[in-house]
Protein backbone atom coordinates (compact mmCIF):
# COMPACT_ATOMS: atom_id res chain seq x y z
CA UNK A 1 0.00 0.00 0.00
CA UNK A 2 1.74 3.10 -1.22
CA UNK A 3 0.57 6.67 -1.35
CA UNK A 4 -0.50 7.71 -4.80
CA UNK A 5 1.14 10.45 -6.78
CA UNK A 6 -1.60 12.98 -6.39
CA UNK A 7 -2.48 14.64 -3.14
CA UNK A 8 -6.09 13.42 -3.23
CA UNK A 9 -5.09 9.80 -3.72
CA UNK A 10 -2.56 10.14 -0.94
CA UNK A 11 -5.15 11.50 1.48
CA UNK A 12 -7.46 8.66 0.47
CA UNK A 13 -4.82 6.02 1.21
CA UNK A 14 -3.77 7.70 4.40
CA UNK A 15 -7.29 7.55 5.79
CA UNK A 16 -7.81 4.12 4.31
CA UNK A 17 -5.06 2.58 6.32
CA UNK A 18 -6.08 4.40 9.42
CA UNK A 19 -9.56 2.94 9.02
CA UNK A 20 -8.37 -0.58 8.24
CA UNK A 21 -5.97 -0.55 11.14
CA UNK A 22 -3.00 -1.61 9.04
CA UNK A 23 0.57 -1.29 10.19
CA UNK A 24 1.49 2.20 9.20
CA UNK A 25 5.06 1.73 10.40
CA UNK A 26 5.78 -0.60 7.51
CA UNK A 27 8.20 1.72 5.72
CA UNK A 28 10.94 2.56 8.22
CA UNK A 29 12.99 4.34 5.57
CA UNK A 30 15.77 6.44 7.00
CA UNK A 31 14.83 5.42 10.53
CA UNK A 32 15.68 1.77 10.00
CA UNK A 33 18.63 0.61 12.09
CA UNK A 34 20.71 -1.60 9.87
CA UNK A 35 22.16 -4.90 10.96
CA UNK A 36 25.30 -4.40 13.00
CA UNK A 37 24.65 -0.67 13.37
CA UNK A 38 25.22 0.42 16.97
CA UNK A 39 23.55 3.63 18.10
CA UNK A 40 24.01 4.85 21.64
CA UNK A 41 23.32 8.22 23.25
CA UNK A 42 26.61 9.93 23.99
CA UNK A 43 28.52 13.12 24.65
CA UNK A 44 27.91 14.40 21.12
CA UNK A 45 24.14 14.22 21.68
CA UNK A 46 24.52 16.20 24.89
CA UNK A 47 26.59 18.85 23.08
CA UNK A 48 24.24 18.98 20.11
CA UNK A 49 21.24 19.43 22.41
CA UNK A 50 22.99 22.34 24.11
CA UNK A 51 23.91 23.88 20.76
CA UNK A 52 20.42 23.36 19.44
CA UNK A 53 18.99 24.95 22.58
CA UNK A 54 21.33 27.89 22.03
CA UNK A 55 20.09 28.22 18.47
CA UNK A 56 16.53 28.11 19.77
CA UNK A 57 17.35 30.84 22.29
CA UNK A 58 18.58 33.14 19.52
CA UNK A 59 15.79 32.33 17.07
CA UNK A 60 13.15 32.60 19.81
CA UNK A 61 14.56 35.88 21.14
CA UNK A 62 14.99 37.34 17.68
CA UNK A 63 11.45 36.36 16.74
CA UNK A 64 10.01 37.90 19.88
CA UNK A 65 11.94 41.15 19.54
CA UNK A 66 11.53 41.52 15.79
CA UNK A 67 7.78 41.04 15.95
CA UNK A 68 6.99 42.27 19.45
CA UNK A 69 3.62 40.75 20.28
CA UNK A 70 4.54 40.09 23.87
CA UNK A 71 3.30 36.91 25.44
CA UNK A 72 1.01 36.16 22.50
CA UNK A 73 3.64 34.30 20.53
CA UNK A 74 2.02 34.52 17.11
CA UNK A 75 4.61 34.47 14.30
CA UNK A 76 7.09 32.84 16.66
CA UNK A 77 9.74 31.12 14.51
CA UNK A 78 10.99 29.17 17.54
CA UNK A 79 8.24 26.62 16.99
CA UNK A 80 9.99 25.43 13.81
CA UNK A 81 13.12 24.78 15.86
CA UNK A 82 11.04 22.59 18.19
CA UNK A 83 9.49 20.55 15.39
CA UNK A 84 12.63 20.15 13.34
CA UNK A 85 14.73 19.44 16.43
CA UNK A 86 12.49 16.54 17.42
CA UNK A 87 12.55 15.13 13.89
CA UNK A 88 16.35 15.18 13.79
CA UNK A 89 17.26 14.53 17.38
CA UNK A 90 14.23 12.77 18.89
CA UNK A 91 14.08 13.12 22.66
CA UNK A 92 17.11 15.41 22.71
CA UNK A 93 15.18 17.80 20.50
CA UNK A 94 12.32 17.48 22.99
CA UNK A 95 14.61 18.61 25.81
CA UNK A 96 15.71 21.59 23.75
CA UNK A 97 12.05 22.32 22.89
CA UNK A 98 11.03 23.13 26.42
CA UNK A 99 14.28 24.67 27.69
CA UNK A 100 15.01 27.30 25.08
CA UNK A 101 11.63 29.11 25.31
CA UNK A 102 12.22 29.67 29.04
CA UNK A 103 15.57 31.36 28.34
CA UNK A 104 14.51 33.24 25.22
CA UNK A 105 11.29 34.49 26.84
CA UNK A 106 13.29 35.73 29.83
CA UNK A 107 15.88 37.50 27.68
CA UNK A 108 13.42 39.06 25.26
CA UNK A 109 10.95 39.88 28.02
CA UNK A 110 8.16 38.40 25.93
CA UNK A 111 6.79 36.23 28.72
CA UNK A 112 7.35 36.31 32.49
CA UNK A 113 9.03 33.37 34.22
CA UNK A 114 5.85 31.83 35.71
CA UNK A 115 4.14 31.90 32.31
CA UNK A 116 7.21 30.38 30.64
CA UNK A 117 7.27 27.58 33.20
CA UNK A 118 3.58 26.92 32.63
CA UNK A 119 4.25 26.67 28.88
CA UNK A 120 6.61 23.67 29.41
CA UNK A 121 4.15 20.79 28.76
CA UNK A 122 2.82 22.52 25.65
CA UNK A 123 6.29 23.24 24.29
CA UNK A 124 7.40 19.69 24.94
CA UNK A 125 4.32 18.14 23.32
CA UNK A 126 4.29 20.39 20.28
CA UNK A 127 7.88 19.44 19.52
CA UNK A 128 7.66 15.72 20.27
CA UNK A 129 4.50 15.04 18.30
CA UNK A 130 6.13 15.59 14.91
CA UNK A 131 9.27 13.65 15.88
CA UNK A 132 7.03 10.74 16.84
CA UNK A 133 4.98 11.02 13.62
CA UNK A 134 8.02 11.02 11.34
CA UNK A 135 9.39 7.89 13.01
CA UNK A 136 6.02 6.19 13.24
CA UNK A 137 5.06 6.75 9.61
CA UNK A 138 8.57 6.36 8.19
CA UNK A 139 8.73 9.86 6.73
CA UNK A 140 11.96 11.23 5.35
CA UNK A 141 13.25 14.45 6.99
CA UNK A 142 14.52 15.61 3.57
CA UNK A 143 10.88 15.88 2.44
CA UNK A 144 11.36 13.73 -0.66
CA UNK A 145 7.85 12.37 -1.10
CA UNK A 146 4.40 13.88 -0.91
CA UNK A 147 3.77 11.83 2.24
CA UNK A 148 6.73 13.58 3.91
CA UNK A 149 5.29 16.96 3.02
CA UNK A 150 1.89 15.89 4.23
CA UNK A 151 3.31 14.59 7.49
CA UNK A 152 5.25 17.76 8.23
CA UNK A 153 2.33 20.00 7.30
CA UNK A 154 -0.20 17.95 9.23
CA UNK A 155 1.81 16.98 12.31
CA UNK A 156 4.56 19.61 12.35
CA UNK A 157 2.56 22.69 11.43
CA UNK A 158 -1.08 21.96 12.21
CA UNK A 159 -1.37 19.36 14.99
CA UNK A 160 1.68 20.58 16.91
CA UNK A 161 0.38 24.13 16.81
CA UNK A 162 -3.12 23.04 17.78
CA UNK A 163 -1.51 21.53 20.89
CA UNK A 164 0.80 24.51 21.44
CA UNK A 165 -1.84 27.17 20.84
CA UNK A 166 -4.41 25.22 22.86
CA UNK A 167 -2.09 24.85 25.82
CA UNK A 168 -0.62 28.35 25.49
CA UNK A 169 -3.95 30.14 25.28
CA UNK A 170 -5.21 28.13 28.26
CA UNK A 171 -2.15 29.19 30.25
CA UNK A 172 -2.79 32.83 29.33
CA UNK A 173 -6.39 32.46 30.43
CA UNK A 174 -5.39 30.89 33.74
CA UNK A 175 -2.99 33.76 34.38
CA UNK A 176 -5.74 36.24 33.52
CA UNK A 177 -3.79 37.58 30.55
CA UNK A 178 -6.76 37.01 28.29
CA UNK A 179 -10.42 36.92 29.14
CA UNK A 180 -12.47 33.69 28.83
CA UNK A 181 -14.40 35.19 25.92
CA UNK A 182 -11.17 35.94 24.06
CA UNK A 183 -9.86 32.39 24.43
CA UNK A 184 -11.05 31.10 21.06
CA UNK A 185 -9.91 34.21 19.18
CA UNK A 186 -6.45 34.06 20.74
CA UNK A 187 -6.24 30.33 20.04
CA UNK A 188 -7.10 30.78 16.36
CA UNK A 189 -4.73 33.73 15.93
CA UNK A 190 -1.92 31.90 17.68
CA UNK A 191 -2.54 28.72 15.67
CA UNK A 192 -2.56 30.42 12.27
CA UNK A 193 0.35 32.76 13.03
CA UNK A 194 2.61 30.09 14.42
CA UNK A 195 1.64 27.45 11.86
CA UNK A 196 2.55 29.71 8.96
CA UNK A 197 5.86 30.82 10.50
CA UNK A 198 6.86 27.33 11.55
CA UNK A 199 5.88 25.81 8.21
CA UNK A 200 7.99 28.26 6.19
CA UNK A 201 11.04 27.99 8.46
CA UNK A 202 10.61 24.26 9.04
CA UNK A 203 10.37 23.38 5.36
CA UNK A 204 13.50 25.36 4.54
CA UNK A 205 15.43 23.71 7.37
CA UNK A 206 14.26 20.21 6.56
CA UNK A 207 14.77 20.54 2.83
CA UNK A 208 18.24 22.09 2.93
CA UNK A 209 19.78 21.07 6.25
CA UNK A 210 18.41 17.53 6.71
CA UNK A 211 20.80 16.00 4.14
CA UNK A 212 23.71 17.35 6.22
CA UNK A 213 22.24 16.46 9.61
CA UNK A 214 21.48 12.90 8.54
CA UNK A 215 25.15 12.29 7.80
CA UNK A 216 26.19 13.24 11.34
CA UNK A 217 26.35 10.81 14.24
CA UNK A 218 24.06 12.98 16.33
CA UNK A 219 21.12 12.28 14.03
CA UNK A 220 18.75 10.02 15.99
CA UNK A 221 17.07 7.16 14.19
CA UNK A 222 15.46 6.16 17.45
CA UNK A 223 14.33 8.51 20.20
CA UNK A 224 17.71 8.85 21.92
CA UNK A 225 20.31 7.74 19.36
CA UNK B 1 33.32 58.32 38.09
CA UNK B 2 29.70 58.47 37.08
CA UNK B 3 30.64 57.91 33.47
CA UNK B 4 32.60 54.77 34.24
CA UNK B 5 29.79 53.65 36.55
CA UNK B 6 27.22 53.50 33.75
CA UNK B 7 29.57 51.83 31.31
CA UNK B 8 28.03 48.61 30.04
CA UNK B 9 29.88 45.45 29.26
CA UNK B 10 28.90 42.96 26.55
CA UNK B 11 28.05 39.47 27.66
CA UNK B 12 26.95 36.56 25.54
CA UNK B 13 23.27 37.26 26.01
CA UNK B 14 23.18 41.00 26.54
CA UNK B 15 24.77 43.87 28.43
CA UNK B 16 25.62 44.23 32.12
CA UNK B 17 27.18 47.20 33.94
CA UNK B 18 30.97 47.05 34.07
CA UNK B 19 30.83 47.97 37.74
CA UNK B 20 27.83 47.72 39.97
CA UNK B 21 27.07 47.63 43.70
CA UNK B 22 24.78 44.66 43.02
CA UNK B 23 27.87 42.56 42.28
CA UNK B 24 28.63 42.65 46.00
CA UNK B 25 25.72 40.24 46.41
CA UNK B 26 26.45 36.58 45.83
CA UNK B 27 24.89 35.24 42.56
CA UNK B 28 22.64 32.96 44.61
CA UNK B 29 21.18 35.96 46.45
CA UNK B 30 20.58 37.69 43.12
CA UNK B 31 18.94 34.53 41.78
CA UNK B 32 16.63 34.33 44.80
CA UNK B 33 15.77 38.00 44.27
CA UNK B 34 14.88 37.13 40.67
CA UNK B 35 12.63 34.25 41.72
CA UNK B 36 10.92 36.41 44.35
CA UNK B 37 10.39 39.37 42.02
CA UNK B 38 9.47 36.98 39.22
CA UNK B 39 6.57 35.46 41.16
CA UNK B 40 5.46 38.11 43.65
CA UNK B 41 3.45 40.25 41.17
CA UNK B 42 1.19 37.24 40.55
CA UNK B 43 -0.25 37.76 44.02
CA UNK B 44 -0.80 41.49 43.64
CA UNK B 45 -3.99 42.88 42.11
CA UNK B 46 -4.02 46.46 43.33
CA UNK B 47 -2.64 48.84 40.70
CA UNK B 48 -0.96 51.08 43.31
CA UNK B 49 1.14 48.22 44.68
CA UNK B 50 1.95 46.94 41.19
CA UNK B 51 3.01 50.43 40.19
CA UNK B 52 5.13 50.73 43.34
CA UNK B 53 6.71 47.39 42.48
CA UNK B 54 7.61 48.70 39.00
CA UNK B 55 9.14 51.83 40.54
CA UNK B 56 11.16 49.69 42.97
CA UNK B 57 12.48 47.50 40.14
CA UNK B 58 13.35 50.60 38.09
CA UNK B 59 15.08 51.92 41.21
CA UNK B 60 17.07 48.70 41.32
CA UNK B 61 18.09 49.31 37.70
CA UNK B 62 19.41 52.73 38.68
CA UNK B 63 21.07 51.41 41.84
CA UNK B 64 22.74 48.62 39.86
CA UNK B 65 23.97 51.23 37.34
CA UNK B 66 22.23 49.58 34.42
CA UNK B 67 21.99 51.93 31.47
CA UNK B 68 18.26 52.59 31.23
CA UNK B 69 18.59 53.19 27.50
CA UNK B 70 18.79 49.40 27.10
CA UNK B 71 15.12 49.29 28.10
CA UNK B 72 14.23 51.05 24.83
CA UNK B 73 14.58 47.69 23.13
CA UNK B 74 11.60 46.39 25.09
CA UNK B 75 9.41 49.44 24.53
CA UNK B 76 7.64 48.13 21.38
CA UNK B 77 6.77 44.93 23.24
CA UNK B 78 5.40 46.91 26.19
CA UNK B 79 3.27 49.05 23.87
CA UNK B 80 1.88 46.08 21.92
CA UNK B 81 1.09 44.22 25.14
CA UNK B 82 -0.80 47.29 26.38
CA UNK B 83 -2.77 47.54 23.14
CA UNK B 84 -3.46 43.80 23.15
CA UNK B 85 -4.69 43.70 26.74
CA UNK B 86 -6.79 46.85 26.30
CA UNK B 87 -8.47 45.47 23.18
CA UNK B 88 -8.98 42.05 24.77
CA UNK B 89 -10.67 43.45 27.88
CA UNK B 90 -12.70 45.90 25.79
CA UNK B 91 -14.03 43.57 23.10
CA UNK B 92 -14.13 40.42 25.26
CA UNK B 93 -14.97 41.88 28.68
CA UNK B 94 -15.23 40.09 31.98
CA UNK B 95 -17.98 40.80 34.53
CA UNK B 96 -20.52 41.75 31.86
CA UNK B 97 -23.30 41.52 34.40
CA UNK B 98 -22.08 44.71 36.10
CA UNK B 99 -23.90 47.89 35.23
CA UNK B 100 -21.04 50.37 35.43
CA UNK B 101 -20.24 51.41 31.89
CA UNK B 102 -17.56 54.03 31.33
CA UNK B 103 -18.43 54.78 27.71
CA UNK B 104 -19.77 53.10 24.61
CA UNK B 105 -17.97 52.67 21.31
CA UNK B 106 -20.73 51.87 18.84
CA UNK B 107 -22.40 48.77 20.21
CA UNK B 108 -19.44 47.90 22.43
CA UNK B 109 -19.74 49.09 26.03
CA UNK B 110 -16.57 49.69 28.05
CA UNK B 111 -17.19 48.03 31.41
CA UNK B 112 -15.43 49.60 34.37
CA UNK B 113 -14.40 46.42 36.14
CA UNK B 114 -13.14 44.78 32.96
CA UNK B 115 -11.05 47.83 32.01
CA UNK B 116 -9.55 48.16 35.48
CA UNK B 117 -8.79 44.48 35.68
CA UNK B 118 -7.09 44.67 32.25
CA UNK B 119 -5.02 47.60 33.49
CA UNK B 120 -3.99 45.65 36.61
CA UNK B 121 -3.01 42.66 34.48
CA UNK B 122 -0.90 44.95 32.30
CA UNK B 123 0.91 46.36 35.32
CA UNK B 124 1.46 42.83 36.58
CA UNK B 125 2.98 41.72 33.28
CA UNK B 126 5.27 44.74 33.11
CA UNK B 127 6.39 44.07 36.72
CA UNK B 128 7.23 40.47 35.87
CA UNK B 129 8.97 41.35 32.63
CA UNK B 130 11.05 44.09 34.25
CA UNK B 131 12.11 41.67 36.99
CA UNK B 132 13.31 39.29 34.30
CA UNK B 133 15.13 42.00 32.36
CA UNK B 134 16.77 43.20 35.57
CA UNK B 135 18.16 39.76 36.31
CA UNK B 136 19.68 39.36 32.86
CA UNK B 137 21.00 42.93 32.96
CA UNK B 138 22.91 42.36 36.17
CA UNK B 139 24.18 38.81 35.85
CA UNK B 140 26.90 37.44 33.64
CA UNK B 141 26.73 33.86 32.42
CA UNK B 142 29.16 32.76 35.11
CA UNK B 143 26.91 34.31 37.79
CA UNK B 144 24.00 32.27 36.47
CA UNK B 145 26.18 29.13 36.60
CA UNK B 146 27.26 29.80 40.16
CA UNK B 147 23.65 30.39 41.22
CA UNK B 148 22.48 27.16 39.60
CA UNK B 149 25.30 25.17 41.18
CA UNK B 150 24.69 26.80 44.56
CA UNK B 151 21.08 25.62 44.65
CA UNK B 152 22.40 22.10 44.14
CA UNK B 153 21.55 21.44 40.52
CA UNK B 154 23.53 18.50 39.08
CA UNK B 155 26.71 19.36 37.22
CA UNK B 156 25.21 18.03 33.95
CA UNK B 157 22.37 20.56 34.15
CA UNK B 158 24.54 23.58 34.93
CA UNK B 159 27.07 22.50 32.29
CA UNK B 160 24.25 22.13 29.80
CA UNK B 161 23.02 25.65 30.55
CA UNK B 162 26.52 27.11 30.22
CA UNK B 163 27.05 25.32 26.91
CA UNK B 164 23.65 26.57 25.75
CA UNK B 165 24.45 30.18 26.59
CA UNK B 166 27.86 29.87 24.97
CA UNK B 167 26.36 28.38 21.83
CA UNK B 168 23.79 31.18 21.71
CA UNK B 169 26.76 33.57 21.63
CA UNK B 170 28.48 31.57 18.89
CA UNK B 171 25.28 31.46 16.90
CA UNK B 172 24.84 35.24 17.16
CA UNK B 173 28.43 35.80 16.02
CA UNK B 174 27.89 33.53 13.03
CA UNK B 175 24.63 35.33 12.29
CA UNK B 176 26.43 38.67 12.33
CA UNK B 177 29.15 37.38 10.00
CA UNK B 178 26.57 36.12 7.50
CA UNK B 179 24.68 39.43 7.63
CA UNK B 180 27.86 41.43 7.08
CA UNK B 181 28.77 39.20 4.15
CA UNK B 182 25.33 39.86 2.65
CA UNK B 183 25.67 43.60 3.14
CA UNK B 184 29.13 43.51 1.58
CA UNK B 185 27.52 41.96 -1.48
CA UNK B 186 24.99 44.83 -1.57
CA UNK B 187 21.87 43.23 -0.10
CA UNK B 188 19.52 45.75 1.48
CA UNK B 189 16.95 44.03 3.67
CA UNK B 190 15.28 47.33 4.64
CA UNK B 191 13.31 47.35 1.38
CA UNK B 192 12.01 43.82 1.79
CA UNK B 193 8.32 43.24 2.48
CA UNK B 194 7.22 41.51 5.71
CA UNK B 195 6.88 38.18 3.87
CA UNK B 196 10.25 38.75 2.26
CA UNK B 197 11.83 39.40 5.65
CA UNK B 198 10.35 36.19 7.09
CA UNK B 199 11.62 34.20 4.09
CA UNK B 200 15.00 35.90 4.28
CA UNK B 201 15.31 35.16 8.00
CA UNK B 202 14.45 31.52 7.29
CA UNK B 203 17.23 31.30 4.74
CA UNK B 204 19.77 32.26 7.41
CA UNK B 205 19.10 28.92 9.06
CA UNK B 206 20.85 26.95 6.35
CA UNK B 207 24.41 28.29 6.79
CA UNK B 208 23.91 28.75 10.53
CA UNK B 209 22.91 25.14 11.08
CA UNK B 210 25.72 23.88 8.90
CA UNK B 211 28.18 25.84 11.02
CA UNK B 212 26.56 24.59 14.24
CA UNK B 213 26.83 20.97 13.17
CA UNK B 214 30.52 21.50 12.48
CA UNK B 215 30.98 23.17 15.85
CA UNK B 216 29.13 20.35 17.59
CA UNK B 217 31.66 17.89 16.20
CA UNK B 218 34.55 20.14 17.23
CA UNK B 219 33.25 20.64 20.79
CA UNK B 220 32.40 16.94 21.23
CA UNK B 221 35.85 15.87 20.04
CA UNK B 222 37.45 18.53 22.26
CA UNK B 223 35.55 17.34 25.34
CA UNK B 224 36.28 13.73 24.52
CA UNK B 225 39.99 14.48 24.06
CA UNK B 226 40.06 16.21 27.47
CA UNK B 227 38.36 13.20 29.03
CA UNK B 228 35.44 15.31 30.22
CA UNK B 229 32.83 13.44 32.20
CA UNK B 230 29.44 15.07 32.52
CA UNK B 231 28.79 13.99 36.08
CA UNK B 232 28.88 15.57 39.53
CA UNK B 233 31.36 12.98 40.79
CA UNK B 234 34.57 11.70 39.26
CA UNK B 235 35.73 8.31 40.51
CA UNK B 236 33.32 8.68 43.43
CA UNK B 237 34.79 12.02 44.48
CA UNK B 238 32.82 15.27 44.24
CA UNK B 239 33.94 17.37 41.30
CA UNK B 240 36.02 20.46 42.17
CA UNK B 241 34.18 23.70 41.42
CA UNK B 242 36.49 26.55 40.50
CA UNK B 243 33.76 29.14 39.99
CA UNK B 244 32.10 28.52 43.33
CA UNK B 245 35.45 28.57 45.10
CA UNK B 246 36.01 32.07 43.68
CA UNK B 247 32.57 33.29 44.73
CA UNK B 248 32.07 32.33 48.34
CA UNK B 249 28.73 32.97 49.94
CA UNK B 250 28.91 34.85 53.26
CA UNK B 251 26.65 35.66 56.18
CA UNK B 252 25.36 38.88 54.65
CA UNK B 253 24.27 36.98 51.52
CA UNK B 254 22.43 34.45 53.66
CA UNK B 255 20.72 37.30 55.47
CA UNK B 256 19.57 38.80 52.16
CA UNK B 257 18.33 35.41 50.94
CA UNK B 258 16.35 34.82 54.13
CA UNK B 259 15.04 38.40 53.94
CA UNK B 260 13.85 38.00 50.33
CA UNK B 261 12.16 34.69 51.05
CA UNK B 262 10.56 36.00 54.26
CA UNK B 263 9.22 39.08 52.47
CA UNK B 264 7.79 36.89 49.74
CA UNK B 265 6.20 34.51 52.25
CA UNK B 266 4.63 37.34 54.27
CA UNK B 267 3.16 39.11 51.23
CA UNK B 268 1.80 35.88 49.77
CA UNK B 269 0.35 34.93 53.17
CA UNK B 270 -1.37 38.32 53.46
CA UNK B 271 -2.92 37.97 50.03
CA UNK B 272 -3.98 34.34 50.40
CA UNK B 273 -5.46 34.68 53.87
CA UNK B 274 -6.71 38.27 53.98
CA UNK B 275 -6.92 39.32 50.32
CA UNK B 276 -4.92 42.43 51.18
CA UNK B 277 -3.93 43.12 47.58
CA UNK B 278 -7.37 42.48 46.10
CA UNK B 279 -8.42 44.96 43.43
CA UNK B 280 -11.64 45.95 45.24
CA UNK B 281 -9.51 47.17 48.16
CA UNK B 282 -7.63 49.54 45.91
CA UNK B 283 -8.24 53.24 46.72
CA UNK B 284 -7.63 54.11 43.07
CA UNK B 285 -10.21 51.57 41.91
CA UNK B 286 -12.79 52.84 44.36
CA UNK B 287 -12.01 56.49 43.63
CA UNK B 288 -12.61 56.07 39.91
CA UNK B 289 -15.70 53.98 40.59
CA UNK B 290 -17.15 56.70 42.81
CA UNK B 291 -16.30 59.35 40.22
CA UNK B 292 -18.08 57.43 37.47
CA UNK B 293 -21.12 56.42 39.49
CA UNK B 294 -21.28 59.66 41.41
CA UNK B 295 -21.02 57.78 44.71
CA UNK B 296 -24.21 55.76 44.08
Amino acid sequence: LKPGKTFKTFIFYRFLYFSEGEDITMAKGVWEIKEGEIRRPGLSHFVMTALFTGIGVVVGTFGSLAIPLGYVTAFWPGQAIQSVGCIWYGGWGGIASFIFPIISNAISGSAPLPVSLAYIPGNLAQGLIVGWAFRQFGNDPRLLKSSDWFSFTFWGAIISNVIGAGWGSTVLRLFGLITPDAHLTVFVGWLIGNAVASWILGVIMLKFVSPIVMKTKTFCKGYWA
Amino acid sequence: MKKSGTKMQKTIIGFVPAQSPIYALHPLARFVLYIVTGFLPLFIQTPEISFAFIVIVLGLFVYARVNLRTLKLYLPMMVTVFVFITLTYFFFPIAKEESVIVFKLGKFPCYYKSSMWGFCIYLRIISLVLASIFYFSTNRERDIMVALRSIGLPFAVSYFVSLTLRSAGIFMEDYQIIREAEQARGLNTANLSFGGKVKHFSMYMVPLFTLSIRRCDEISVGLFAKGTEISSKINGVKRADYLRSKMQINGRDYAYIVGFIALFAVLVYLQVTANVFNIVKSPLYNHFLNTITGGR
